[in-house]
C-alpha cells in the first residue's frame, strides 16, 4: 500500500542527493533545449513559404508550396508557379499535413522480433535496417535466381524501388490496385489503338465531351478539373452517362440516366446511328483505321431502339448523342475514365469507347484523344532488367496487362513451382483486402511482415538530383525538383534515396556509406 | 532540505524522468539506474511499484530487449495504433494530431522563457523535452514560471496520456514512470501539509 506522501513533503524531507542520481551515465552529447535570448511575445508569428513539394495524396502530382512557422507546417497551397495546377489543390491535397502529423504514421525503421503472425515490433536504425535487408534479399537471390523476390508497388513514391527491383532482375512486379482501377481500360485502348490512353483527352479545346460514369467535379486530379472546367467554358456540350445525378450531370447538356451495367449497348447504338447516318470521319477511318467492316458487321442488329430498352433510357436521348458527336467530329473528347473495373464487362465497354474514338477521328486533333511525350530521366534513372524467359510467370497467362498478375506470385509463392518466390517487399501498399494474396480471413499483412520502413511524406522527402517527380499532361510535361516544404527534419527516408542505399548496402561493406 | 536544494533535486529528477523516457538503448538502464529507482520508490512508499520492478528481467540485454518492444509499441508505432505517442498535442482537448497548435504555443512559452529547440529536435511537446524544460526552470529556482507551464501547457494534455498508459502498458517499467512523472507534476496547495 503507498503511504500518502505529497510532493511538497517529499522535496523537504527527502534524503536523496544530486550526487546517487545516475544523471552522467544518461547525459546525451547534445541537449534539445537551448538557451536563447528571451524573445518578446508576438515574435513568433512569421510564416514562410517554402517552394517545391509535390502532393502525393493522389498519384496526380500537383506542385505545392508549404507554408511553415515555427518549424510547423500549417499550411499546403498550390504553388502559383506551377503550369499545371497553378493556385489550386483540392481537398484532399489539403488534408495533406495531416498525413505528416499523424500520429501513427511509421516514424522509424520497425523489425519484427516476434513470431511470424505474431509480431513483436522495435525500434531499429537506418544502418541496421538497410543492412539487413540487402543481406537478406541478396542471400535469396544468390541462392535461388534473382526472380525469387516479388514487388508489390504503389503509387508515385514507387517509381524508382519498381525501377530498382527490375533492374536487379525480378520480372515478378505486381501493382494489383492496377486491376481494380484502369487496367481493364489500359488493355481495351492496349488492344484497339496500341497504347495505354492515360486519361489525356483535350478537353479545353472540344466541341463535346463524353464522360462515361466519370464524374469529375467529385475527386481530384486539379488540373484534369481545369481543363474540363476550361472546356465548358469555351463552350464545349457535355453529355455524361451515370445513373446518378453526379455533380458533373448536374452540368451536362444531356444527363443519360443509364441502367447500371449497360453503357456498351449504348455505345454500340451511337456507333450504329453514326455509321448508318454517315456521319463518321471517313477519312480517317479510311487512312489510319482496320476492322472498320467487322466493326459495322458487329452492330447489324443494334438498334437505337434496342440500346433504348437495353439501357432503360429514351430512344430520342441515344439518337441525340449520336447526332451531337457526328455534328461535331472530330474535336471530341471521349474520355476513356479512370476506375473503370465495375461491373465484369468493363474490357468491352472501353473498348467500345475507344472504337467510338476512333470512329469519330478524335485522335491527335484538338478535343481529341492526344498521346503525350514523356520527360526522359536519362542517367538518373536505372536501366532495364534482363530476365530469362522461364522466369517470366506471365506466360502463363496468354492475355494480360504489364506486370506480373499478383494471383501468378501468390500461387508461385505457395506452390514453389516453377520456382520458389522466397520474399515479398510490399511499397506503399498493405497487402490486404486489396487483393486475394491472403487466403482465409483477410489479415493485416503487417503480421507477417519482418521489417518496415518509413519512406517519406512527401512533404518532406529532401532535395536530391533524383528526388524530382516527372509529369505527363496532356499538351504538357513537367520535371519538378522536390525539396522539403515541411519544418520538420524527417525520420523517414525518400523513395530514390531508399533503392541506392540498398543497392549500395548490397555492394559495398563501407560503414560510413550512409552518411552521403 | 531548502529551497535551493529541493530545486535542485526537482532539477535531477525531471531530467532523469525526461531521459527514461526516451528510446532505450546502450547501456541504459544498467543497476546502478535501477538501484536508484529502486530507492525513490521507497522514499516514496511505493513498496508495490518496487516489488514490481524487481520481476523485471535482471540480465541487461534480455531487459534492454523487453523495454525496447514495450517501448516502440507504446510510444513509437504498432498495430493498429500506438498507444501513446509521447508528444503533447496527440493528447491535448481539440487535437489529435502531431505538431498541432499547442505543439507551437509550447515553443513559444520556451522562447518567451530564453529557451528554444535545437537543430534537428522534434516537436516542442516532445514529454522528454517538455521534462527537461521544468528541469532547467527548478534548478534556476523559477517556480512560478514552473507552474505556469504546469498547469496551462502541460497538464492538460498528461492526464489523458497518462491513462493511455497505464491502461495499454503490458510491462510495470513505463506505468511506474508516468506515475512518477504524475506524482512530481502535480499541482499542490501551496499551503497543504
Amino acid at each position: 500500500m503507498r503511504i500518502k506522501v505529497t510532493r511538497r513533503k517529499f522535496l523537504q524531507t527527502a534524503s536523496l542527493t544530486a550526487a546517487s542520481v545516475p544523471l552522467a551515465k544518461m547525459a546525451r552529447a547534445e541537449s534539445s533545449l537551448v538557451e536563447k535570448p528571451i524573445a518578446a511575445p508576438g515574435s513568433f508569428t512569421a510564416t514562410e513559404t517554402r517552394y517545391g513539394g509535390v502532393c502525393e495524396m493522389c498519384f496526380w502530382r500537383c506542385q505545392l508550396v508549404g507554408k511553415v512557422r515555427a518549424g510547423r507546417l500549417v499550411k499546403l497551397e498550390g504553388n502559383p508557379k506551377s503550369i499545371e495546377n497553378g493556385r489550386s489543390i483540392c481537398a484532399r491535397g489539403n488534408a495533406g499535413i495531416q498525413l505528416l502529423y499523424d500520429p501513427d504514421r511509421l516514424k522509424y525503421p520497425l523489425k519484427n522480433v516476434g513470431e511470424r503472425g505474431k509480431p513483436k515490433w522495435k525500434r531499429i536504425s537506418w544502418e541496421e535496417a538497410l543492412d539487413e535487408a540487402a543481406a537478406r534479399l541478396k542471400a535469396i537471390q544468390q541462392k535461388h535466381g534473382p526472380h525469387a523476390v516479388a514487388l508489390f508497388p504503389h503509387g508515385a513514391s514507387a517509381f524508382y524501388p519498381l525501377q530498382y527491383f527490375e533492374f536487379t532482375g525480378t520480372p515478378n512486379i505486381s501493382e494489383a490496385s492496377f486491376y481494380q482501377c484502369r487496367g481493364v481500360r489500359d488493355m481495351a485502348y492496349l488492344s484497339t489503338f496500341g497504347f495505354a490512353p492515360g486519361e489525356h483527352v483535350d478537353m479545353a479545346n472540344a466541341k463535346v465531351i463524353l464522360l462515361v460514369g466519370t464524374h469529375l467535379g467529385e475527386n481530384v486530379h486539379v488540373s484534369h478539373l481545369k481543363q474540363y472546367l476550361k472546356g465548358l467554358e469555351n463552350g464545349a456540350k457535355l453529355v455524361v452517362l451515370d445513373p446518378r445525378f453526379s455533380a458533373a450531370a448536374s452540368k451536362a447538356d444531356i444527363w443519360v440516366a443509364i441502367k447500371p451495367g449497360t453503357d456498351t449497348a449504348f455505345l454500340q447504338a451511337v456507333m450504329k446511328r453514326l455509321i448508318d447516318t454517315g456521319r463518321y470521319d471517313k477519312e480517317f477511318v479510311a487512312k489510319s483505321c482496320a476492322g472498320f467492316d467487322e466493326l459495322n458487321g458487329s452492330l447489324g442488329e443494334v438498334t437505337p431502339e434496342w440500346a433504348a430498352r437495353v439501357c432503360d433510357v429514351p430512344e430520342e436521348q441515344i439518337i441525340a448523342v449520336a447526332d451531337l458527336l457526328g455534328t461535331n467530329l472530330p474535336n471530341v473528347a471521349i474520355h476513356p475514365g479512370r476506375h473503370t473495373t465495375w461491373y465484369g464487362n468493363d474490357f468491352q465497354r472501353s473498348r467500345a469507347q475507344a472504337c467510338l474514338t476512333a470512329l469519330l477521328g478524335a485522335y491527335g486533333v484538338p478535343g481529341g484523344l492526344i498521346r503525350p511525350k514523356g520527360v526522359k530521366l536519362g542517367k538518373a534513372a536505372w536501366g532495364h532488367g534482363v530476365f530469362a524467359e522461364d522466369c517470366d510467370l506471365s506466360t502463363f497467362w496468354p492475355f494480360h496487362p504489364p506486370g506480373t498478375p499478383t494471383e501468378a506470385i501468390r500461387e508461385t509463392t505457395l506452390t514453389g513451382k516453377p520456382y520458389p518466390i522466397k520474399a515479398w517487399i510490399a511499397w506503399s501498399r498493405i497487402l490486404f483486402r486489396q487483393s486475394p494474396i491472403n487466403r482465409g480471413p483477410s489479415r493485416p499483412s503487417g503480421r507477417w511482415t519482418s521489417s518496415w520502413s518509413p519512406i517519406s511524406c512527401p512533404w518532406t522527402s529532401p532535395c536530391s538530383p533524383t528526388s524530382c517527380c516527372r509529369k505527363r499532361a496532356t499538351w504538357s510535361a513537367t520535371i519538378t525538383s522536390r525539396p522539403a516544404c515541411s519544418g520538420t527534419r524527417p525520420t523517414s527516408r525518400s523513395s530514390s534515396w531508399l533503392p541506392g542505399c540498398l543497392w549500395w548496402s548490397r555492394c559495398s561493406s563501407a560503414r560510413t556509406r550512409y552518411g552521403s | 532540505m531548502n529551497e535551493a536544494a529541493a530545486g535542485s533535486l526537482l532539477d535531477d529528477l525531471f531530467r532523469i524522468l525526461g531521459r527514461s523516457l526516451e528510446y532505450p538503448q546502450g547501456n541504459w538502464p544498467d543497476g546502478d539506474y535501477l538501484a536508484w529507482l529502486d530507492g525513490l520508490l521507497a522514499e516514496l512508499g511505493w513498496e508495490e511499484e518496487r516489488a514490481e520492478l524487481r520481476d523485471l528481467p535482471a540480465d541487461h540485454v534480455e531487459l534492454l530487449d523487453v523495454l525496447q518492444i514495450e517501448y516502440t509499441r507504446l510510444f513509437i508505432n504498432a498495430v493498429p495504433t500506438a498507444v501513446a505517442p509521447p508528444y503533447g498535442s496527440v493528447h491535448y482537448p481539440g487535437e489529435g494530431m502531431l505538431n498541432n497548435r499547442s505543439t507551437e504555443k509550447t515553443r513559444e512559452f520556451y522562447r518567451r522563457h530564453g529557451f528554444d529547440l535545437a537543430e534537428e529536435s522534434g516537436p516542442a511537446d516532445y514529454l522528454p523535452l517538455e521534462l527537461e524544460f521544468l528541469a532547467r526552470l527548478a534548478g534556476s529556482g523559477r517556480e512560478t514560471e514552473a507552474e505556469v507551464f504546469l498547469s496551462n501547457y502541460f497538464r492538460p494534455w498528461f492526464s489523458a496520456f497518462r491513462a493511455r498508459v497505464l491502461a495499454g502498458a503490458l510491462l510495470p517499467f513505463y506505468r511506474i514512470l508516468i506515475e512518477l512523472i504524475d506524482f512530481f507534476t502535480q499541482q499542490e496547495d501551496k499551503y497543504e501539509n
